[in-house]
């Protein structure tokens, strides 16, 4: 589909490789090597230029993801207020290290840098939906809703 | 919608939206920020609405969705006009109660009232919470009054007016010699001169004319949202100061820079620039001046080190973000090798008040060499956490205890970290230092871009300079040798003191490769890279000492260096530990105290968090 399509959209653009990148990535949710390959020969940018943008951003993500994305933040608030706790604990019990996926494919965690809700740290979110004050004893329930809502 | 084709329209414009406002209306006004997000307000929100609906209330009560108001802590925040009455922590279930008595009966819901902690007395209006009364909102504090979504709302307040005075009375020159003259400095961190930056972008030479104008919202300080507070909740100052920045250096083409993490930012933003294009106050022909310009908001890839211009530059060119050399700088060759002139969010929304009011009205502000306010975001051990925006030259000690309401559970300060993973933790004795640019540099930190993260006693200096090390070790690009492989290595210096592996000698070697990182560095991110090192040595080398001498961590942090245990007087037996402990290493029968295997224990805290007797010990 619909990769030419959100080339064709943005081919225009002065700048059209990043736009590009997120927008595929939106849809698929993730970027595999075909469609970097297609969207280098499409925008005529080669493809180191494009894998190494791909690389180099966190946003981009280079496998696919599960069904529910997890996403811890580590940012300075956070961290004080023990993110790392929680972190550790989500990774016993998915059993998988930021950036994996589980092997059922239910849940992709991930951790980011600040997501600039500080104020409520540590935070966690799972899809768009939010979780501030968290601690290590809320996440067990939390995860069970997303297993079997 | 009309076009605004003279400054005279838009006179009209704000005169007759400032008529139809109806002061005497009842507008329930719900804070849609960030924080308030995170703990619920937007279930809030549409119960509001359905309440509203069902009582057939839609003629007498108006609904406003505004961005962050500031107080987080307190969050989902309620503010209740013309009475001027602020319900704090309000919940979906309070909705129905809050229509009835207050909307119809006007009587107060006394219980969702902020308490004030120290005299323990209700506060029912906003501007009586001690903490806004501290503060000097003069950037931020429009923000509970707009939807952000309305143009109008900004255009009623005076929006716009000031680019009209700046367009139709003043000469770009004029512009800029204002803005030099109210002594503005850059609120991304560097705490560059505007005025300066501007005006060295002006004269740089360009053959065919083009300049460009930037806005950095690439706000990468981990611990810090003010930027995603304004641009979410008040986007029209932005644009307004970018244009008058783009009239004063003739620039016709502008991009904004929007953090990856940010979606709702970039949304409200886009509909922001829609709108002032559809009023004619951007795009071609801006108020019928003949000027023209016009904005573009590009999406980040989440990297921290595009916050750098010249990173941030290749990024919009749509390279990999990497800083080059900045022999010349990016104000005479910056974005495509155009004279650029690049501002945070926040000096950007400095500038319309600096036109409207003037230069010297503005230099009145703050100290001798900062001028105007800061929005600070005060995060982490404190009390009232949030966005708190502060003339320059106030103390450390009142934003912690005036406005933030000091240290919650009695706990002892110890640090306040700012100026993000580039600044440093500065301890009690400099409490009473004045936040300015120069103050803060000289004792080894730095303004920044506005984090402050206080931490108490339970925090351990280590463990936040191990911190920062490795978001600095994964945040560099890559280019240049001293920052990649000069961070790796401190990273596994300071991971061994945090194991307990520390040696003598450790923290000079830590010293002395800082010196190397930050003099061969190639960017700001490498350059300032030692600074949470460096600070927390230069005050806090005991706590380092206790680390690679006594094999202790004195803030009970470190997990290689504690241990947990039972206190066999405080145990009931309850069982509460047994059954949260993920690799069963506590034993006990019911209603007898419990005993913790040391050996099976794996330090995650669990049971310390389920314990409803304090009876868990760390040592």
């Amino acid at each position: 589909m619909d990769i030419d399509k959100i080339i064709d959209e943005n081919k225009g653009l002065k700048i059209p490789l990043i736009p590009v990148l997120l927008k595929i990535q939106e849809i698929e949710g993730f970027l595999s090597e075909s469609t970097i390959r297609h969207v280098s020969r499409r925008l005529s940018i080669p493809l180191s230029q494009v894998f190494g943008v791909a690389t180099f951003y966190s946003a981009f993500n280079l496998k696919p993801s599960g069904v529910n994305k997890i996403c811890l933040c580590e940012g300075t608030a956070c961290h004080v207020k023990g993110s790392t706790r929680i972190r550790e604990k989500l990774e016993r019990i998915l059993g998988v290290k930021p950036g994996e996926t589980t092997k059922d494919g239910i849940f992709t965690f991930t951790t980011i840098n600040c997501m600039g809700a500080c104020a409520m740290g540590p935070i966690m979110k799972i899809g768009t939906e939010y979780f501030g004050k968290m601690t290590p004893g809320k996440v067990d329930s939390i995860i069970k809703e997303y297993i079997s809502p | 919608m009309v076009k605004i084709k003279s400054p005279e329209d838009l006179a009209s414009l704000t005169a007759k939206l400032q008529k139809e406002k109806n002061t005497e209306e009842i507008c329930i006004t719900v804070c849609m920020g960030p924080g308030c997000l995170t703990c619920g307000s937007q279930k809030v929100l549409e119960s509001l609405k359905e309440e509203i609906k069902k009582r057939d209330l839609q003629e007498k009560v108006q609904i406003k969705e505004t961005g962050c108001h500031g107080f987080c802590q307190k969050g989902p925040i309620l503010l209740i006009k013309p009475a001027g009455i602020f319900y704090q922590q309000v919940i979906k279930r309070d909705i129905p109660e809050i229509i009835t008595e207050t909307i119809i009966n006007n009587r107060i819901v006394e219980r969702l009232l902020y308490v004030d902690p120290i005299l323990n007395s209700k506060i029912i209006k906003e501007k009586d919470v001690p903490f806004y009364k501290s503060q000097y909102r003069l950037v931020f504090g429009d923000n509970s009054l707009i939807d952000p979504h309305k143009i109008d709302d900004y255009i009623s307040l005076g929006g716009y007016s000031a680019l009209a005075k700046a367009l139709f009375e003043m000469t770009p020159v004029q512009v800029m010699e204002e803005i030099k003259n109210s002594g503005l400095r850059g609120r991304g961190g560097g705490g560059f001169h505007t005025g300066r930056k501007w005006e060295s972008c002006r004269n740089a030479p360009s053959p065919d004319g083009v300049r460009y104008v930037i806005c950095n919202a690439d706000e990468g300080d981990p611990g810090a949202f003010m930027d995603r507070g304004l641009l979410e909740g008040n986007p029209h100052r932005v644009i307004e100061g970018m244009i008058i920045g783009a009239y004063a250096i003739s620039s016709n083409e502008g991009y904004a820079y929007v953090r990856n993490e940010y979606p709702l930012a970039v949304a409200n933003l886009n509909i922001a620039l829609e709108l002032a294009r559809e009023y004619g106050l951007l795009g071609k022909d801006i108020m019928g001046s003949g000027f023209d310009f016009d904005i573009l908001v590009v999406q980040g890839g989440g990297a921290f080190v595009c916050g750098e211009s010249t990173a941030l530059m290749a990024s919009i060119e749509g390279k990999r973000g990497e800083p080059r050399p900045k022999h010349i700088h990016t104000s005479e060759r910056g974005l495509w090798n155009k004279p650029t002139a690049l501002n945070n969010v926040e000096t950007w929304a400095n500038v319309p008040i600096i036109i409207k009011k003037g230069a010297e009205w503005f230099s009145q502000i703050g100290t001798e060499r900062s001028k105007g306010t800061k929005i600070f975001s005060l995060v982490g051990k404190i009390n009232n956490t949030g966005l708190v925006e502060v003339p320059m030259g106030i103390s450390l000690r009142d934003i912690v205890y005036k406005i933030g309401g000091g240290i919650p559970d009695g706990k002892k300060f110890k640090a306040i970290q700012t100026g993000g993973p580039s600044g440093g933790c500065l301890p009690e004795e400099l409490l009473d230092l004045p936040v300015d640019f120069d103050e803060l540099t000289k004792v080894g930190s730095m303004m920044g871009s506005g984090g402050m993260i206080v931490m108490d006693e339970n925090t351990c200096m280590v463990d936040i300079a191990k911190y920062f090390l490795k978001f600095l070790r994964d945040e560099s690009c890559g280019k240049c040798v001293p920052c990649r492989e000069g961070l790796k290595r401190m990273v596994q210096i300071i991971e061994d003191i945090t194991e307990g592996k520390g040696e003598p000698g450790h923290l000079e070697l830590l010293e002395e490769l800082t010196q190397t990182v930050k003099e061969a560095s190639l960017c700001g991110l490498g350059k300032t890279a030692p600074n949470p090192v460096l600070s927390t040595i230069r005050y806090f080398r005991d706590e380092y000492e206790a680390h690679i001498m006594d094999k202790k961590c004195p803030a009970l942090v470190c997990k290689n260096l504690i241990e947990y245990s039972i206190d066999e007087l405080l145990c009931t037996g309850c069982g509460s530990c047994k059954r949260a402990c993920p690799v069963m290493a506590i034993s006990g029968e019911k209603l007898y105290p419990h005993t913790l295997d040391m050996e099976k224990c794996i330090k995650c805290g669990i049971c310390l968090e389920k314990c409803p007797f304090d009876a868990i010990k760390i040592s």
